[in-house]
């Protein structure tokens, strides 16, 4: 194969093929050596075709010699993942129309059933830890497409006319090309790692499965910030697991082996196999917990919308997410994971985590308080390190036993634990939402929601008088810093209708706590110079609903869900929003007549005022910051809805400092500023 | 928790119970069957086997469970109408049921705790596992669902010929 002579043709390179499986049988370097020549050559040289005609000449061979493939099968995937490239294979059609793709299926298949399977098991782990998205991906893009490139291809099936639209559409349309190439390479190397686990020849297939398990998570965590398709990669972990089949007790001992007595063996065996079941049941969950990460569970979305007899908005995504979530609850369920007494242990470690918190009153000055503040989110972030730190047997990953806990909702419209508390939800959410704070490693979503879900539950199976009796007991710092949480983690939310029950279970919240809490938070988030101006909008319309709405009658529900429908209805788009939510003669006729559910006294008040003000004073320097001028109008229509609240000389004071400003002040945005102007303007009208 | 398999008493496709104590004295095979799973055909073996032992103090009971892959959709009625049309089952296939988890029948709480399955896992791994119980209600074997319902019946028979004990 020198530069200077002719090159072989296909039908030379493939006759010495099968010369090399006649000729060099006993001498598994030299054939390797040669199908890895011929078959580099073939991939970087040859037409499509000819390498068809290659690879398929190569497993005729493998197939015809499984004796030969004992001894060489492990060091074939290398090369013959190879072929699996954007340039061999049309990512656009199905997988059956193209040879390259179903040669070296099979051949993998060959190699499995016929390979030395410990060999194999240790080439393709390693192949496995070692694959690179990102090289895949660069790799891609750098090779030409294959014969027919995706536009040609279109170009070809509309041209030929009507018929053909059937064939166009079964073309996979919306196909990554590198995802397609790592969802075969992935496919391959998890289904002969599957297949060489059940031939393994050994009394500790343990080990084995230990090995594959090892690289599997190595090449998911490496590759995480990479995966596109979190769902491809729950499903091949998972038919891995569900598939996974013990290889049987050894046909041959070793020497040592066979000095051991029936029993003795019979005990390994026993073990080993009990080996086998934690680590299949630790991945299982780890993998859940993984491939969840950036996913809403909707246990919480789809348990709103029962309690509000409302049908979920969720997408084609959340389909297939759905069943996938089914079969991991019920894989943990014949894994004898028990869910429940699993999902106490959390509860109790959560407690134990927070319980000796200093109550309230055992800070000496608002320093102390605020510093330590700052210190419980990292609390369940220290915990976590401290586990993996002294973790020395193998343990279920606690956000993969916690995601299930919710699924056992969706997929059994049951709560696995009904009667569970509003202080053991909370201590849950931050346990499970604030080690993100400090690490990605620890950002989950689906936890998330888990948690979000479980404050549901605790809300809407306690009566109001014990809910807030028992929230009376928790630290306000904790009550915050979950709500804190709560908007920080859910007020970017897309989805209209998850917004809105996101928001919805924060007003809840606000209208059970004790008021000065809710004004605790309120003010935190409206004075801190951290919070976005969109968090500080969609906090100061749940202010003015809770200094708004009153309680009816505190022992009914009517009135919390009346406020929270009204909160919930937020858009963040709309400008006039303000205004439509809640008039001005609305809150004169209610403020009298009974206790809303926050009450503005003039400590409050000052307070508020001095926010408005530090705000408005602020638009020159932060005005180009997304929202900012949105937060200023919101503040005026909040004072213009309320402004039977305050003193009118208060009113004053904000609308000639709001004056003066904007007259200083070259703004670009002239919409939000016709609107900032009118709402200034009835302000004026109102303090005048 | 039951600790006799003739005390259980689960509900047959019509709601109504059906005693285990009818059971004394017969080979029993359980099954979790299921109408659209890639194992559905061991129906006509396990039909196969029912007619060729029934006479012999044989039965087969088929429970239906949508647990696994969502492959057992259908309603009671309709699961009975799919067994006789597509297998022409003569056997019972009662009531729809949980096999694992918190809703799980006691029938299935009962003869998972006698025999472990795969790995030693208790819990029911998909569907068509099988489990034989002898003449005197012990749960003889547990059979995956990869295990051809043909392949028990040297099993059955071997259960077949022992006699029930007087107790």
């Amino acid at each position: 194969m020198s530069e200077e002579s002719e090159p072989f043709t296909i039908d030379e390179i493939c006759e010495a093929i099968v010369e090399a499986f006649e000729e060099q049988k006993d001498d598994p370097i030299s054939l390797v050596t040669t199908i890895d020549m011929y078959g580099e050559d073939v991939n970087s040289n040859y037409t499509t075709d000819e390498k068809a005609q290659y690879l398929e000449t190569l497993l005729e061979q493998l197939q015809k010699n499984p004796a030969v493939v004992e001894k060489i099968g492990w060091d074939l995937p290398r090369g013959l993942l190879a072929f699996y490239s954007t340039k061999n294979i049309p990512y656009f059609k199905n997988l059956k129309s193209s040879r390259i793709c179903l040669a070296v299926m099979k051949s993998f298949n060959e190699i499995a059933l016929s390979g030395n399977a410990r060999q194999c098991i240790l080439s393709c782990t390693e192949i496995l830890s070692e694959l690179n998205i990102k090289e895949i991906s660069q790799k891609t893009k750098d090779e030409p497409e294959g014969s027919s490139t995706y536009a040609e291809y279109k170009e070809q099936m509309y041209s030929k006319g009507k018929e053909n639209v059937h064939e166009l559409q079964l073309a996979v349309l919306d196909r990554d090309p590198v995802e397609f190439i790592v969802g075969l390479e992935v496919y391959s190397l998890f289904e002969l790692l599957g297949t060489a686990l059940k031939r393994v020849n050994t009394l500790y297939p343990s080990k084995y499965l230990s090995m594959t398990i090892a690289a599997m998570m190595q090449f998911f965590r490496s590759n995480l910030a990479d995966i596109s398709d979190f769902n491809f990669m729950l499903r091949r972990a998972y038919t891995f697991c569900r598939n996974y089949i013990p290889a049987n007790p050894p046909s041959t001992l070793t020497e040592e082996e066979q000095k051991m007595s029936r029993e003795e063996l019979k005990k390994i065996i026993e073990n080993d196999h009990a080996l086998q079941g934690k680590l299949l049941r630790t991945f299982s969950i780890a993998t859940l917990a993984l491939f969840t990460r950036m996913t809403n569970m909707c246990a919480d979305i789809n348990y709103f919308c029962e309690l509000t007899h409302q049908k979920a908005t969720l997408n084609e995504f959340y389909g297939e997410l759905s069943e996938l979530k089914g079969r991991y609850f019920q894989l943990a369920f014949s894994y004898d994971v028990d869910l429940k007494s699993e999902f106490i242990k959390l509860i109790e470690e959560s407690k134990n985590l927070y319980k000796h918190l200093p109550s309230d009153n055992k800070f000496k000055d608002k320093q102390s308080y605020s510093n330590f503040k700052s210190d419980i989110y990292k609390l369940s972030f220290n915990y976590q390190l401290q586990k993996i730190g002294k973790q020395t047997k193998l343990e279920m990953d606690p956000y993969g036993l916690f995601i299930l806990s919710g699924i056992c909702y969706t997929e059994t419209q049951k709560h696995l634990l009904a009667d569970i508390s509003i202080k053991d939800t909370l201590y849950l959410y931050l346990r499970f939402v604030s080690p993100s704070l400090f690490s990605d490693l620890f950002k989950n979503r689906a936890a998330e929601t888990t948690a979000q879900y479980w404050i549901w539950v605790a809300i809407t199976n306690s009566s109001i008088k014990d809910l807030k009796d028992e929230l009376k007991t928790i630290p306000s710092y904790v009550c915050t810093s979950v709500l804190q949480l709560l908007l920080a983690t859910n007020y970017k939310t897309v989805n209209e209708q998850f917004r809105m029950i996101y928001f919805t279970l924060i007003t809840r919240l606000l209208c059970l706590l004790p008021e000065d809490t809710s004004f605790q938070f309120v003010n935190d988030i409206l004075s801190d110079n951290a919070s976005t101006p969109m968090a500080k909008s969609i906090v100061l319309c749940m202010f003015k609903d809770l200094l708004v709405r009153t309680w009816a009658d505190p022992t009914s529900e009517t009135d919390v869900k009346d406020m929270t429908k009204n909160v919930a209805e937020i858009n963040l788009n709309n400008t006039n929003d303000n205004d439509k939510k809640v008039n001005q003669q609305e809150s004169k006729d209610k403020l009298p007549k009974s206790k809303a559910y926050l009450t503005l006294n003039e400590e409050r008040r000052k307070i508020i005022l001095d926010t408005v003000l530090h705000t408005i004073k602020g638009i020159s320097k932060y005005m180009d910051k997304d929202g900012y001028l949105l937060l200023i109008l919101n503040y005026i229509n909040f004072m213009n809805s309320l402004s039977n609240s305050w003193e009118k000389s208060q009113l004053k004071e904000i609308n000639e400092t709001l004056t003066e400003v904007l007259e200083k002040t070259d703004i670009q945005q002239k919409s939000v500023l016709d609107k900032i102007v009118t709402a200034n303007n009835k302000l004026y009208e109102i303090c005048k | 928790m039951t600790t006799s398999f003739y005390e259980l008493t689960p509900k047959d496709n019509k709601g109504q119970p059906f005693p285990f104590t009818q059971l004394k004295g017969k080979v029993v095979m359980i099954v979790n069957v299921a109408s659209k799973c890639g194992f559905t055909p061991q129906y006509k073996e396990l039909e196969d086997l029912y007619k060729e032992y029934k006479d012999k103090d044989f039965i087969i009971i088929g429970f239906p469970c949508n647990q696994f892959g969502n492959q057992e959709p259908g309603s009671d009625t309709d699961i009975a109408k799919f067994c006789s049309l597509n297998y022409g089952v003569t056997f019972p296939v009662l009531k729809k049921i949980d096999v694992n988890g918190v809703d799980e029948d006691p029938v299935y709480t009962f003869l998972k705790d006698q025999k472990s399955g795969l790995l030693g896992f208790k819990g029911i791994k998909w569907n068509f596992q099988k489990f034989l119980i002898s003449k005197n209600g012990e749960v003889f074997q547990r059979y995956s669902s990869l295990t051809k319902p043909k392949s028990m019946e040297d099993d059955i028979k071997k259960l077949l010929a022992e006699s029930p004990s007087s107790t």
